[in-house]
């Protein structure tokens, strides 16, 4: 069955700094739209969940008819002893239509490692 | 027990209050009712909640009642039970008795009686009606009461209080809130106790086939409503919850299928706050209720509860998320409900919470926080209902007013369309609608997007309604209805919107089509409906469903709709701002300005849409950005804010290129360039940091030296699609080092055409202060518009990661050095020259580490310095250290002129252009230069020092200015000072002095020069007064000649001289110096000091004994060998000079010989006298100089006087005493005056000083 997958990686000036569609449903030319558009509008609900639980992990967050909004928050305590002050809250999102949340969260958790690696590499500026 | 249903709910509408019963048996509650009802209601009740935690009600109402009353008496028995909540809380017996004998024959056995039922909690009042004044009464009342505590008053528990009518104790009434609160707080308890005990009972059997739901409801809201009655609101709600908990639980228990409800008309407007819309027993189904009524239900009592307990934001919260998860169950009997019941349910019961919530909520009722949430949750609610709302629009035809925008397209393409089991047909007699709304249809003109903007429309439906519709109504065509209905339970209350009737519906419209047009189809349902007809069926069906009609009024027009539309838009956004969730809020911002853009309020639309772009933009997210960014500029356009508008185009340009067309992006720029060049009434400054973007170029940055113009490159990426003229650029140099100066701009005035992506731009730039500099900004014009940009770009967009980035550490893109010495001249030689002869001058040129190319060096030479013109100037590369050493290992090559280092150059009106070889190495040059003296050197005495003379005297200077740098722009301005001197230095000694008048004269010839000097001939031209002895012309004997004087050595030559008397001619002065001639040669360097003059050297060697003279005057002084005058400093007085003290000087001045004039012995001769003093030191009294007479004979003596007034104190030098005209040589002075004398500071005054303590 086809799945619709959008994974974004936002920065803590909330400035999209990768974006990939990585779902199997051929690509609609209104869609990449309608997905940015729903993970930028989810970040107000970042702002308020991400607060409230130590996990990084924010499970679903908000659903979008039959899309659901997946959310993992890279805390700043964590990098900091690589990079001082910057990559705070960076945030891992994925749109998707699946309900394997299992999955989801490994997934997260391998993009994450990779995303501390690149960020370690002293000469890669990240926004 | 179902059967209790209307009675249950009767009861509850009924009662209200707390009931307390009062049983009269004196007679006495007419008296006492009005004191006791005063009381009520109760402030500050203590009662226990269900968990038996005491809880504080402020305020509890309750009512007195009878027990006579016909309210308690005409109850039975079994209901008591079940309704126990409305039974009396507490039982006050009222008793009166003033006879001890009375009370224990009648009124104890009564009382006794009374209170015998365990069940009631009671307590008596005893009423004393004894006056005050009477004793007697008094005191009897106080034993019967005293009686009755004995009698019923336990340990544990008083019973009994005791109300004075005539004189109440203040306590009294404290006393009896206290007592009728126990009683409550006892009855309360063990009625939750009985209900909790049936209702654990009941659960028990919940799963047996006999459970009953209603029974539960009952008993279960039975305690919810006596804790709603004791004001103990929050267990009453947790009730509620718990029975909605066990009530969806029983709902969605497998193999019940229940009847859902929601069919009736009425039913589409929520009655989610309204409970007592529609009785339960009408919505009871065999054991249980209507999920449609009951869920309602049971939220509007929880919410009431929320109300009471002033937590609107919590029923705005639990609210939403009622409606979602309703909705859902709406879903699932889509099919059996009637058309868009789900929309139009979701609309009504979001309209409903908001405007309750919104008008029980007071800002500051909650912590901030609490505040945030709940505006989000209105915001949310707006939102849920614009949807609908917007479907429901879209439904009816009003889809192409509706903006296609992001929001709208996320949230309706992704909502699948109302899934009824038979799409609504289209009604029979609506033709003419159908007419109206394909008109409609075909006047829709997609609204062109400016800039020519060619994309495809976002999609608002999840698939085309056309198709959807007649899908729905083919599956009916295709004759599986039974199928459609299959194994569903048919309602059974005749319902009249159900399906069955839709079915018949469509069976009619179908034949009432074929009648209408007839020749279309015959008698087929089959035929698809157009879309104008599935708007009119829509509509048609709607009008059924919706029972509001200020709804359907919001749907009956484009303008209504739209006003609706923007209200739901303007209420989410309101209350998303002031939420947390203000991009939410920011991009709703942006329905309503599409909406104003529509209606043409460019004004409100332009504020809107800023708003929206600076989020998309401010966060980078450009899609978004892009597809609002053409409508601002749009609206800009025509508002003619021609800042904004050219600031948007920019904007557009800088967007992500994959977003838009080249050529809608082509669009943009012809724009820009268009506004540009058109005639701006304000030229505005524009920002273009976006689109073009610089850096200085790869490599090290471009190092200058103070002063130097120099040569920028700067490397330009453009993000224009096309090329674009740049009427001139400027680029800003920032010091890095000093933040006090501004920056500079650099300007390149020719015009640069930039072509998209990379450009070098080449820039001239001025000398600069020294330091390092970073580029600060870039500014230019296109037409009359004034760009800027400040974004850097590290490498062009390759790297796009960093493109937009502004916060990069700049590298220094230019490095200009501190002032330094970039060039030195020097003079090559600091040993003396020849005065008087021309002599090679040395300069050395040496550059330091900077190229001397193109110099020219102008000489200026000072007075008494002249350059020789006649020749050339040589110049010769100047080797340090080696040139010495090679030079006076063979001096004779280094006089030849023209070695092959050596070139000549020419000067022309002063200057000298330096040969290019020169340009980075050291060189010397040579000029031949003459210093002029007009004095005649003197030869001193030996032995005297001071007399030598200065080399001052000899010292000449040359005024040298180099200009060089890449355009003359340096200048390098240096005196070299050189020293010119005599060869010699002569010295004289009278060597002996013989005994027949003759002297020896020793002449000492020093050598000042750095060359060795051959003397060939030297004589002596003597003064008058003077003669050789001997017959020789003074000259040495030869034979000592040629005499070789080294540098720096001495050479001596005696002459032998006598004193003659030399006769005076006349007319004819006396010689009164004599001259030392020499002749001489001179052999030397031009590298180390003295040389041959330059004239000489041109003629060659062999002609190096044409001898040079010099000259020197010596003067010969004659022995005082006959004295005429003495001259004598008489004593000073001996108590010393003081200052402003007079004192006389006296000298004595005597005649030592006859004055030789032919005169008479008795002549007098006056003499002239002259006093030198300094005149700081002395003040003289008379006068300096006079004549004062004297005999002429010898031995002659005057004294002169001259009164003198010291004027500082210390050792000075006392005046002196001259006689000017008579010759020195014949004064003898004795004794001679003291070099210095001692004068003494003035005296105090005494008359000012302080005696001394």
């Amino acid at each position: 069955m086809a799945s619709t997958a959008c994974f974004m990686i936002v920065s803590k000036n909330d400035i999209p700094i990768y974006e990939a569609e990585v779902g199997t449903v051929p690509k609609k030319e209104d869609a990449a739209h309608q997905h940015q558009f729903i993970l930028h509008a989810a970040l107000d609900i970042v702002q308020d969940t991400a607060w409230t639980t130590s996990a990084m992990f924010l499970k679903a967050i908000d659903r979008f008819n039959d899309l659901v909004v997946s959310v993992y928050v890279t805390a700043g305590h964590i990098l900091s002893f690589v990079m001082s002050d910057f990559i705070i809250h960076t945030r891992l999102m994925l749109l998707h239509d699946s309900r394997n949340e299992d999955g989801i969260k490994s997934f997260f958790q391998e993009v994450h490692e990779l995303y501390i690696k690149a960020s370690s590499v002293m000469f890669y500026n990240l926004i | 027990m179902a059967t209790f249903l209307p009675q249950f709910q009767s009861i509850k509408s009924s009662f209200a209050h707390i009931v307390l019963s009062v049983e009269d048996v004196s007679d006495l509650w007419p008296t006492i009712k009005k004191g006791f009802e005063e009381r009520l209601p109760f402030k500050r009740a203590s009662l226990n909640n269900k968990t038996r935690n005491p809880v504080l009600v402020d305020e509890l109402p309750a009512e007195f009642i009878l027990t006579t009353d016909a309210r308690l008496r005409s109850r039975f028995p079994q209901e008591q039970s079940l309704f126990w909540f409305r039974e009396p809380y507490a039982t006050i017996v009222l008793v009166t008795c003033e006879d001890l004998d009375e009370f224990k024959n009648i009124l104890k056995p009564r009382l006794k009686l009374i209170v015998q039922n365990d069940d009631r909690e009671w307590f008596i009042v005893y009423v004393s009606k004894a006056p005050a004044h009477n004793d007697q009464a008094t005191k009897m009342a106080k034993k019967v009461f005293a009686k009755l505590e004995v009698d019923f008053s336990s340990k544990k528990r008083e019973r009994c209080c005791k109300l004075d009518i005539h004189g109440p104790d203040p306590n009294f009434w404290d006393d009896l809130e206290g007592k009728i609160m126990e009683c409550i707080r006892n009855t309360l308890d063990r009625r939750i106790l009985f209900y909790e005990e049936e209702i654990r009972k009941l659960s028990e059997q919940r799963f047996m086939p006999v459970w009953n739901f209603c029974n539960f409801f009952i008993l279960k809201e039975s305690l919810a409503f006596m804790f709603e009655v004791a004001h103990l609101h929050e267990d009453a709600l947790r009730e509620y919850d718990e029975l909605e908990l066990c009530y969806l639980e029983t709902v969605n228990m497998a193999g019940k299928q229940r009847d859902f409800g929601g069919m009736e008309k009425g039913d589409d407007q929520a009655t989610l706050l309204d409970s007592g819309k529609k009785a339960l027993a009408q919505i009871v189904q065999d054991d249980s209720f209507r999920e449609f009524e009951f869920r309602q239900y049971l939220f509007s009592c929880q919410a009431k509860l929320l109300f009471k307990l002033k937590r609107p934001f919590e029923v705005a919260s639990r609210g939403y998320s009622f409606i979602i998860s309703f909705s859902g169950a709406l879903a699932l009997h889509e099919s059996m409900l009637p058309f868009c019941m789900r929309e139009v349910w979701v609309i009504t019961a979001c309209l409903a919470l908001i405007g309750a919530t919104a008008s029980n909520y007071e800002d500051g009722l909650a912590a901030p926080d609490v505040e945030k949430e709940f505006y989000r949750v209105q915001g949310e609610l707006h939102t849920l209902c614009h949807t609908k709302f917007m479907r429901l629009g879209h439904l009816v035809g009003y889809g192409s007013d509706i903006e296609r925008s992001p929001v709208n397209s996320a949230s309706l393409s992704m909502l699948p369309w109302p899934k009824p089991a038979v799409w609504p047909p289209l009604p029979p007699d609506a033709s003419s609608e159908v007419l109206a709304k394909e008109k409609m249809i075909l006047q829709e003109s997609p609204r062109l997007k400016h800039f020519g903007i060619q994309r495809k429309p976002l999609p608002l439906e999840p698939s085309v309604l056309l198709r959807e519709a007649n899908r729905r109504r083919a599956s009916l065509s295709a004759g599986n209805m039974s199928d459609l209905f299959d194994g569903r339970p048919r309602s059974g209350d005749g319902d009249s919107s159900g399906t069955p009737s839709a079915v018949q519906r469509v069976s009619n419209v179908s034949m009432s089509r074929t009648l209408s047009s007839p020749g279309n189809f015959d008698g087929s349902i089959d035929r698809p409906m157009r879309l104008a007809e599935i708007f009119v069926a829509a509509e048609h069906a709607l009008r059924n469903t919706i029972s509001d009609a200020e709804l359907w009024k919001s749907l009956s027009s484009v303008e209504e709709f739209e006003k609706k539309y923007l209200d739901l838009s303007k209420g989410a956004a309101n209350n998303y701002h002031r939420s947390w969730w203000k991009r939410h809020g920011v991009v709703l911002d942006g329905e309503i300005a599409a909406v104003h853009h529509k209606h043409e309020n460019y004004d409100l639309a332009a504020n809107l849409y800023e708003k929206v772009c600076a989020l998309y933009a401010g966060e980078g997210w450009e899609n978004l950005l892009a597809e609002v960014l053409p409508n601002l500029a749009e609206c800009q356009k025509i508002l003619s804010d021609q800042a904004g508008y050219l600031s948007s185009c920019v904007k557009l340009l800088s967007l992500d290129k994959g977003l838009f067309l080249p050529k809608e992006r082509q669009a943009f720029q012809s724009e820009v360039v268009r506004l540009a060049h058109s005639e701006m009434e304000h030229p505005v400054p524009l920002d273009v940091s976006s689109l073009i973007t610089f850096s200085s170029n790869q490599g090290p940055p471009l190092e200058l030296c103070d002063g130097d113009p120099g040569t920028l490159t700067v490397a330009l990426w453009s993000g224009f699609p096309d090329d674009i003229t740049l009427e001139s650029l400027s680029v800003m140099l920032t010091a890095t080092n000093s933040n006090d100066e501004g920056a500079k701009a650099i300007k390149s005035s020719e015009a640069i055409v930039l072509m998209p992506g990379r450009n070098n731009i080449t820039v001239s730039l001025p000398p600069q202060k020294p330091g390092s500099y970073v580029l600060g900004a870039l500014t230019g014009q296109i037409g009359q518009l004034r760009f800027r940009s400040h974004s850097f770009s590290k490498g062009g967009p390759a790297d796009t990661d960093d493109f937009m980035s502004f916060e990069k550490p700049t590298r220094p893109v230019l490095k200009v050095a501190r002032p330094r010495s970039l060039v030195d001249l020097a003079a090559a030689v600091s040993s003396a020259l020849l005065m008087n002869e021309t002599q090679w001058v040395g300069i050395i040129v040496k550059p330091i580490n900077y190229s001397l190319k193109g110099a020219v060096l102008h000489i200026d030479t000072g007075p008494g310095l002249s350059i020789a013109e006649k020749h050339e100037i040589e110049i010769e590369k100047h080797e340090f250290g080696a040139n010495n050493t090679d030079h006076s290992d063979n001096p004779p090559d280094n006089h030849s002129p023209v070695s092959a280092d050596v070139k000549q150059l020419s000067l022309e009106d002063g200057k000298i252009n330096l040969p290019d070889w020169t340009s980075n190495i050291t060189s010397v040059l040579w000029i031949p230069l003459k210093a002029i003296s007009h004095g005649l050197a003197e030869g001193t005495p030996a032995g005297t020092v001071s007399q030598r003379q200065s080399i001052v005297d000899g010292l000449r200077t040359i005024a040298l200015r180099l200009d060089f740098g890449v355009s003359h722009n340096q200048t390098f301005e240096k005196t070299v000072a050189v020293h010119f001197t005599d060869p010699f230095y002569v010295t004289t000694r009278v060597a002996d002095k013989c005994s027949d008048g003759t002297l020896l004269l020793q002449v000492i010839l020093q050598s000042q020069v750095k060359a060795s000097l051959t003397v060939s001939d030297a004589w002596l031209d003597l003064q008058d007064g003077f003669a050789h002895t001997g017959k020789g012309d003074g000259r040495p004997v030869s034979k000592f000649f040629p005499l070789i004087v080294s540098s720096k050595s001495r050479a001596g030559i005696l002459f032998s001289i006598c004193v003659v008397d030399t006769p005076a001619k006349d007319g004819e002065e006396l010689d009164p110096i004599s001259v030392l001639n020499i002749r001489y040669t001179i052999s030397g360097d031009r590298n180390l000091g003295a040389h041959s003059p330059v004239t000489k050297e041109l003629t060659g060697p062999e002609n190096e004994t044409d001898p040079l003279t010099f000259r020197s005057a010596l003067v010969l002084q004659r022995p005082v060998l006959d004295p005429c005058f003495a001259v004598g400093f008489l004593p000073l007085p001996s108590n010393g000079l003081r200052v402003g003290q007079l004192v006389t000087m006296k000298w004595r001045v005597e005649r030592l010989k006859d004055s030789g004039k032919d005169v008479d012995s008795d002549d007098v001769d006056e003499v002239l006298y002259e006093v030198n003093v300094n005149s700081e030191n002395w003040m003289v009294a008379g006068r300096k100089r006079g004549y004062t007479s004297l005999s002429t004979k010898q031995g002659s003596i005057i004294v002169i006087s001259i009164l003198c007034l010291p004027l500082v104190a210390g050792y000075v030098r006392p005046p002196q005493l001259g006689l000017p005209d008579v010759d020195k040589a014949n004064i003898s002075c004795n004794p001679p005056g003291p070099h210095l004398v001692c004068v003494l500071p003035p005296a105090f005054s005494s008359s000012y000083c302080v005696p001394a303590a």
